[in-house]
């Protein structure tokens, strides 16, 4: 893993040992397990994938990107807002084009963590910025 | 964002902001399930199809149907089917109905027509696994080789075919790999999924 930003700030990944506490991780729970579900419905039977076309191809890409919404969100909290929107996106956009959003529960959840995701305060640290 | 805007507090949850997200969100969800499923504008792609569906109707009345053999290729399977081809079929009571094995156990997706609304088809194309029914041809060779057909995709030179210029059936039962149609019009029709299998009669 790179750690590329300075090294103290709140919005910096949490270190080693660190616990996530003051994470948004509920909303990130349920964007992974929505990416998790949209994923396991072609990946379950992989040697249907290429027969089933753009349906397994498009179910991917959602679930890739609300992991990646999940991701961002536990380490980048101060995006919670943008990170909820795009999760709750995605998780539209998964009704069409991933197998009816893993038959509604991968799209429940999705907007279900996005809406958690949105809500996510995350205020400056105490004195503002410096 | 600096200073003065927010208090300065620990990060957590604004319950009052999940709940207007939330609230717009499943707003959101239950119509873009509803515009997906109810026009056929928004074509639905289900992956997990690698099994066959059911589609059962009380009469079917076809016009220029073609039938041979082929193949359905898949990338480690390869399936056999009977492709039927129907330039313009008209169908009454409809049911098709696919069982789906989901993380939560079997699924059905069932569409039903309503009783006594014809269903008519143009150009409709179905790869056959099975079909049980009354059958009446008019007008029919059989035997012809499938590449000199009339209509229907991948045909192959050489294979069985047959076509017949009216094609008529009573208590159709199908069960099918794919069905693919210019035009498909289901009057009155509706939609549902329900847990465990539960395919049409």
């Amino acid at each position: 893993m790179r750690v590329t930003s300075p090294p103290v700030r709140a919005t910096s990944p949490p270190a080693a040992g660190r616990t996530l506490r003051g994470r948004p991780l509920p909303a990130a729970a349920l964007l992974a397990a929505a990416g998790a579900e949209l994923a396991y419905l072609p990946l379950g039977r992989p040697t249907l994938l290429a027969l089933q076309g753009p349906g397994a191809t498009s179910s991917l890409m959602i679930a890739g990107g609300l992991l990646c919404v999940s991701v961002v969100l536990l380490y980048r909290p101060r995006r919670a807002r943008v990170c909820g929107v795009a999760g709750m996106l995605l998780g539209l956009l998964s009704c069409p084009l991933a197998n009816f959003g893993g038959f509604l529960v991968g799209m429940l959840l999705a907007v279900l963590g996005g809406a958690l995701a949105f809500a996510w305060r995350h205020p400056a640290p105490a004195g503002g910025t410096p | 964002m600096a200073g003065g805007r927010h208090r300065t507090e620990k990060p957590g949850t604004d319950w009052r902001r999940f709940a207007l997200a939330g609230t717009v969100g499943l707003v959101l969800a239950g119509g873009t399930v509803a515009a997906t499923t109810a026009t056929a504008a928004v074509p639905v792609y289900f992956a997990v199809s690698g099994s066959t569906f059911t589609v059962t109707a009380d009469t079917l009345r076809g016009r220029d149907a073609v039938q041979y053999a082929s193949v359905a290729s898949g990338t480690d399977e390869k399936h056999p089917v009977a492709v039927a081809s129907i330039a313009d079929a008209t169908l009454t009571n409809l049911c098709q109905s696919s069982v789906t094995r989901t993380p939560l156990g079997a699924v059905t997706l069932t569409i039903r027509t309503g009783e006594n609304r014809s269903v008519h088809a143009r150009d409709l194309v179905i790869d056959l696994q099975r079909l049980d029914g009354d059958l009446r041809f008019k007008q029919v060779r059989m035997g012809q080789d499938a590449s000199t057909l009339g209509a229907g995709p991948r045909a192959q030179q050489g294979a069985y075919g047959q076509q017949a210029r009216r094609l008529d059936i009573d208590d159709v039962k199908v069960r099918a790999w794919s069905v693919a149609a210019a035009t498909f019009e289901l009057a009155d029709a509706s939609m549902s999924i329900r847990p465990g299998a539960h395919p049409c009669a």
